[in-house]
């Protein structure tokens, strides 16, 4: 039985990873350069994503080398989909449980890659620590600042009492 | 005589001191404002900094997007689409620009919004379709106490823009309302969910069409006490059926092949 055939990705800091292709090509990005430029030793530059974003996204891979490829024509209208697009699985909670700076890292990280599922589990992460919380818990979360002068903030909060005591 | 200038004396003085007094409130305004609007700059810039505002402005609406669901929490999920939407405004300005130059945020609207807010989801939505909800949530009581009123406002507003309506999940409490409903032209229309508290039998005179044949698009249908028209073209390309409470009015066998063929 012959091994399967491996690619080498080289991240913005140099470092190589030697992975199989059915893996590294989870990223259309690079299924695309590996279709456009052939099969070659050298390895695929990836500028934008460093040494430790890169072992991440490649853990991901691995781990979901076998699933279907997402459907590019979803219908996110459709329940099934919907209902796709609110849930995730343990092993991805468990996995993109980091800290908020390797988790948006992992977001544009699997945005250039062109890894759909990925960046989907990393939106939702976030949109489930958006949910619920008020704006003050917001902006707490994410080191946001209140810009707003108090005239806007009184003008905001009046236009917007209706939403508040429901 | 030296008595009376004494007191010009200090009325003149007393009013040149308020004088000053007001030109120094009036400054320290102007100070005050500018302070504001130069603090409100600073934290800006600093908000432009933080990792979240690094991704790209598709993947912070798909996030959004993601946030309006309901949520375990009372609150959140007790709001409305919008009532979440314009919560989310509130947390600086970054957010609020993108938000609202967000046409796809804004295409689901519910009879509990006030006037206004659904007047601006109407305009910020631009020409996107538009999803429409009028669920008895939060409370029966306070939603019936304001129908008469409420309602023919909603669906006049509603009406006048039927041609982007893309779903439809209503609670009707006359066969007036099914109808004003039923007989505008929703060409985009692919859900449709309308349970009356009365039942009723949406009929089209002179020989018309309900939603004035426009589409078919339609493939999603539910009625609860509203019957329709069994064999209008516009349910002649179903995909889910559920019908219920109809009583008399129920279709036939043969009708409801004809929707689901």
């Amino acid at each position: 039985m012959s091994a399967a055939p491996q690619v080498t990705l080289e991240s913005s800091d140099g470092e190589k990873f030697k992975v199989d292709k059915e893996v590294a090509e989870r990223s259309v990005l690079i299924k695309n350069m590996i279709e456009d430029v052939g099969e070659s030793d050298n390895p695929i530059p990836l500028p934008n994503v460093n040494a430790s974003v890169l072992k991440k996204v490649l853990e991901y891979c691995e781990h979901h080398r076998g699933d279907p490829l997402p459907a590019a024509d979803a219908d996110p209208s459709n329940d099934d989909n919907r209902k796709r697009a609110t849930e995730i699985s343990d092993w991805d909670q468990k996995f993109i449980q980091v800290d908020q700076e390797m988790l948006f890292e992992i977001i544009l990280a699997a945005n250039y890659m062109d890894i759909k599922p990925l960046l989907d589990v990393g939106c939702k992460t976030v949109a489930n620590m958006i949910k619920g919380k008020t704006p003050e818990e917001i902006r707490k979360l994410f080191n946001i600042v209140n810009d707003f002068t108090p005239e806007e903030e009184a003008q905001i909060k009046k236009e917007n009492e209706w939403a508040e005591d429901r | 005589m030296g008595y009376r200038e004494d007191t010009r004396t200090d009325n003149e003085m007393l009013a040149q001191v308020d004088n000053y007094a007001g030109a120094i409130k009036s400054t320290l305004n102007t100070v005050q404002g500018h302070l504001f609007r130069r603090m409100s700059a600073l934290h800006t810039e600093h908000n432009r900094m933080i990792p979240l505002h690094q991704l790209p402005i598709e993947i912070f609406v798909q996030i959004v997007t993601g946030a309006l669901e309901p949520f375990r929490t009372r609150g959140w999920s007790r709001r409305t689409h919008l009532g979440r939407l314009v919560t989310l405004c509130q947390v600086c300005k970054g957010w609020r620009d993108v938000i609202r130059s967000t046409p796809s945020l804004w295409t689901t609207i519910d009879i509990l919004d006030p006037a206004a807010i659904t007047s601006t989801a109407i305009s910020l939505s631009a020409n996107h379709p538009l999803n429409i909800l009028g669920t008895l949530t939060p409370s029966p009581v306070r939603f019936w106490g304001n129908v008469p009123e409420k309602w023919s406002e909603f669906l006049d507003t509603l009406i006048t823009h039927s041609t982007r309506w893309r779903s439809i999940q209503l609670i009707v409490a006359s066969s007036e309302a099914a109808l004003g409903i039923m007989t505008a032209p929703a060409p985009r229309l692919q859900s449709l969910e309308v349970k009356s508290s009365v039942p009723c039998r949406v009929d089209i005179q002179n020989g018309g069409d309900i939603f004035q044949a426009t589409g078919p698009r339609l493939r999603r249908l539910g009625l609860h006490g509203v019957a329709a028209p069994w064999r209008s073209w516009v349910l002649g390309d179903l995909r889910y059926l559920s019908l219920s409470g109809l009583g008399e009015f129920a279709p036939s066998y043969e009708e409801m092949l004809g929707m689901l063929r």
